[in-house]
């Protein structure tokens, strides 16, 4: 795994903050591993989206990717500690539509790749595995990442032919 | 008012519990043969009758590939196989649902009136079900009707039923009647305000044969919609009645059940959560979250199941209620895409002693009841759909094409919607490329048009003086059926342009409040709610004589009150200054006037008066057009101007070329 703190001066109260949610891995769950600091706060993003954005995610996955686009959009990204919040936000917004693609959810699988073309790069740059990125998030990892590589797999067979702005690609069907 | 709220509840669940026991009484548990039950369930068909192709896949699981593996799911007549599978495999079961049955349905059922959903769910046996937010999308009167009086008299739409014509009004079914559902709508939270009593019983009790076919389980079930409805449906749709807290409503019918003797209680709720599986069918429930969890924290001991919905999406869990029991909750999708089936075991003594809950995905062999079957992996099977079922939904599609194919009138040329800028073809940026938002379209005036004239008239005692639609509500073009103009086009052509069935509404509002809601247009969060190069905002569309002027060079985006962009001396009526004191008669749908789509500003309308639907109003607009020599001619989109950055008046049709937002 890695994380840095660089030179960023740590106060008490983040550090406060970070070990409590180092605890966690969802609000209303026990832990199931202790988090990093710094993918805490990549849980803590996961939380807060999922307050901001889940309830849209209803008859099509149209409003919820706009509200949680718009929150990463605005999501500073200056300081190490920003990095690692806005790759859990992009990574929540992946999964939970990742998640409704499983039922069918119209317009799921664009904003699957949408969020996908977010966070993977962001995941690269801040140099954290699969392994440990998942488990920001409760849930299956096996699964989670198997379909993470098949997603990402059709993203780069579909860029070298047309990609729109969103990073939607043709359905696998 | 909130002390007296829970005790006219409570009252009225008891009442109705008393008045909807089916059978099974408490000395008649005893000892002997208590043989499982299963209970199959889904949640929010929706009126989904075919297995339509943009929403008609899921993802499964499949051993050693942990990935899972996309397939075709959904088709009511697979759904309904899928039903016969889980009940033939038991001697004892259930077919229930958890509300959103019918409601924001696609075109077949919709238009007639959801009436073919009524018929094959009554074929597939649905027994009970609690209501949904959508089953008051048109209101109690309707629903009534959709329930049924169960005498097999005739109830066509609308009650009067002397239309008899497809697409105009319905009675589809056999002998051309419709006696409604056969199932029991529940409705444990749900008050007519007036007289204190539940609108539909609280609960529905049913007993089971055992072993020997006599004396088994009974089981009672609690149905009911989540207290937040009003919010979420067209205020003339939940008027007069009062929508109670969830888990005081579950406690107080359990109660009353268990005191009845009952071995078990389910309930059905049209309210759910999310969990973060990737694969359909998942028994884990990681990261369950959403607004069933508050109420699952306060339910009774009495409570063995939750069958939920709404959240259109699939989990199996097990939660903790109040004392830290664990219940089962359920959800199995939506859309006919997937069944859940809820084993319940019981003890020598009746009590339950296990509940084993799985979801079965409804896959089907392709994306049409016609089409060619893909070839699935190995471990992957479809189901055959239940052959008279598959002619019900073929039946119910060809008259619904019958009715959409009858002509309503005629056009001199097509009447358009705005297609957004070339290259703009996104759902983040433009509305699914189909669509522009943020400018006047001569489809937009057209409908307001529609929206004014139904409600003028002599008939109407304080008739409409001004109409708007948002631009969200007008969906496409509305084009002849043969491409030739002066030409035909058809009732489906023009329900597709406004397709939401939307009640007008007429209220009184001020020449200030009239700007304040223009003005909403471009303040947040209109000005990206999808937006095009070079557009902003959400547009409303004014009817004829009406016109204003707003300015581009005022900024968009500006938080809610504080926008300046229209130009308050250019608001007329007819040619007159609209006067900000003086009051104007609006009309406009129920849904806008609830503040839909960030337009708040119309809430502040008062005196409001009922009017019909919107596309009843568009097809009684074309009364006069429904002729070749009487064609309707597309009008300019000019009732609205755009003032450039040089503060010029943009052309008619021409504001995204025009200045910036």
């Amino acid at each position: 795994m890695f994380f840095s703190l660089n030179n960023r001066p740590f106060t008490g109260v983040v550090f406060l903050v970070l070990i409590f949610f180092s605890c966690l891995t969802s609000a209303d769950e026990a832990p199931k591993k202790i988090l990093s600091p710094m993918l805490a706060l990549s849980a803590k993003a996961s939380l807060e989206g999922r307050e901001k954005c889940q309830r849209l995610m209803h008859e099509d996955a149209v409003e919820f990717q706009k509200c949680a686009s718009q929150w990463i959009a605005k999501l500073p990204a200056k300081t190490n500690e920003d990095r690692y919040f806005k790759l859990g936000a992009s990574y929540y917004a992946w999964l939970s539509s990742t998640s409704a693609l499983k039922n069918g959810m119209p317009k799921a699988e664009e904003s699957a790749f949408y969020f996908l073309r977010i966070f993977r790069p962001l995941q690269k740059k801040l140099k954290v595995s699969d392994q440990d990125l998942c488990p920001t998030i409760e849930g299956d990892c096996t699964s989670r990442v198997a379909r993470l590589l098949v997603m990402e797999s059709e993203l780069q067979s579909a860029g070298k032919k047309t990609v729109n702005s969103t990073g939607a690609v043709p359905s696998a069907n | 008012m909130k002390i007296l709220k829970p005790i006219l509840l409570a009252s009225a669940l008891a009442a109705s519990i008393l008045l909807s026991a089916c059978g099974g009484s408490s000395s008649g548990n005893g000892p002997v043969g208590y043989q499982s039950v299963r209970i199959v369930a889904f949640n929010d068909v929706h009126g989904n009758l075919d297995p339509l192709d943009s929403k008609s896949t899921s993802v499964v699981p499949l051993s050693g590939v942990p990935a899972g593996v996309t397939v075709n799911t959904g088709g009511i007549a697979y759904m309904g196989a899928v039903v016969n599978n889980l009940r033939s495999a038991v001697p004892n079961s259930v077919v229930v649902a958890a509300g959103d049955n019918i409601g924001a349905s696609p075109y077949t059922s919709n238009i007639a009136h959801d009436e073919p959903t009524v018929d094959i769910l009554n074929q597939i046996g649905l027994e009970v079900s609690s209501v949904g937010n959508h089953e008051f999308d048109k209101g109690l009167t309707e629903l009534k009707r959709i329930q049924g009086n169960g005498s097999g008299i005739s109830t066509c739409y609308p009650a009067s039923g002397n239309f008899g014509v497809v697409g105009v009004d319905t009675c589809l079914m056999a002998g051309k009647t419709f006696s409604g559902a056969t199932w029991k709508y529940l409705a444990a939270n749900v008050v007519n305000t007036a007289t204190g009593q539940t609108i539909f019983p609280a609960a529905y009790v049913k007993k089971f044969p055992d072993a020997n076919g006599v004396n088994g389980p009974t089981v009672g079930f609690i149905g009911l919609t989540f207290k937040d409805t009003p919010s979420e449906v067209n205020p003339t749709g939940v008027a007069g009645l009062t929508f109670g807290d969830e888990a005081t409503a579950i406690n107080n019918a359990a109660a009353t059940l268990k005191s009845q003797g009952v071995n078990a209680v389910v309930v059905l709720i049209h309210q759910g959560g999310f969990t973060t599986s990737t694969v359909y069918g998942d028994t884990t429930c990681p990261g369950f979250n959403g607004d069933i969890l508050p109420i699952l924290a306060n339910l009774s001991d009495n409570v063995d199941v939750v069958v939920s919905g709404h959240t259109h999406t699939d989990y199996i869990c097990k939660k903790p209620v109040k004392s830290g029991k664990l219940v089962t909750v359920t959800q199995s999708g939506f859309y006919t895409k997937g069944v859940t089936a809820i084993d319940l075991s019981f003890d020598n003594t009746g009590a339950v002693s296990a509940v084993n809950g799985f979801n079965t995905p409804v896959i089907n062999p392709a994306t049409s009841y016609s089409a060619t079957a893909p070839a699935y992996p190995n471990g992957i099977t479809a189901v055959t759909p239940v052959a008279s079922l598959v002619t019900a939904a073929s039946n119910y599609k060809s008259l619904s094409a019958t009715a959409g194919s009858a002509v309503v009138g005629y056009l001199t040329a097509q009447v358009n919607i705005q297609a957004p800028p070339p290259g703009c073809t996104t759902n983040n940026t433009c509305d699914s490329g189909s669509r522009n938002k943020t400018v006047e379209t001569p489809m937009g005036d057209l409908s307001a048009d529609s929206q004014l004239a139904a409600m003028q008239g002599a008939a109407v005692a304080k008739p409409g003086q001004i109409s708007f639609i948002q631009s969200g509500g007008v969906r496409t073009n509305l084009a002849s059926s043969n491409g030739a103009y002066p030409g035909p086009f058809t009732y489906s052509a023009l329900f597709n342009t406004n397709p939401f069935h939307d009640t007008l509404v007429a209220v009184d509002m001020t020449g200030s409040q009239i700007k304040t809601v223009l003005e909403q247009q471009w303040e947040a969060p209109n000005n990206t709610a999808f937006y095009a190069p070079n557009g902003v905002g959400e547009i409303l569309m004014p009817s004829a004589g009406f016109t204003y002027t707003w300015d581009s060079r005022q900024p968009a985006g500006q938080p809610r009150g504080q926008g300046n962009r229209v130009v308050a001396s250019s608001m007329m009526l007819n040619g007159v200054p609209i006067v900000p004191t003086q009051v104007y008669r609006v009309v406009i749908s129920t849904f806008l006037a609830a503040g839909g789509d960030n337009f708040p500003g119309f809430t502040a309308g008062t005196n409001p008066v009922q009017g019909g639907f919107d596309i009843d109003a568009l097809v009684k607009y074309f009364a006069s057009y429904n002729t070749s020599g009487t064609a309707y001619s597309p009008l300019p989109a000019n009732r609205v101007t755009k003032l450039d950055q040089n503060g010029n008046a943009c052309a008619t049709g021409t504001w995204n070329g025009c200045g910036n937002p």
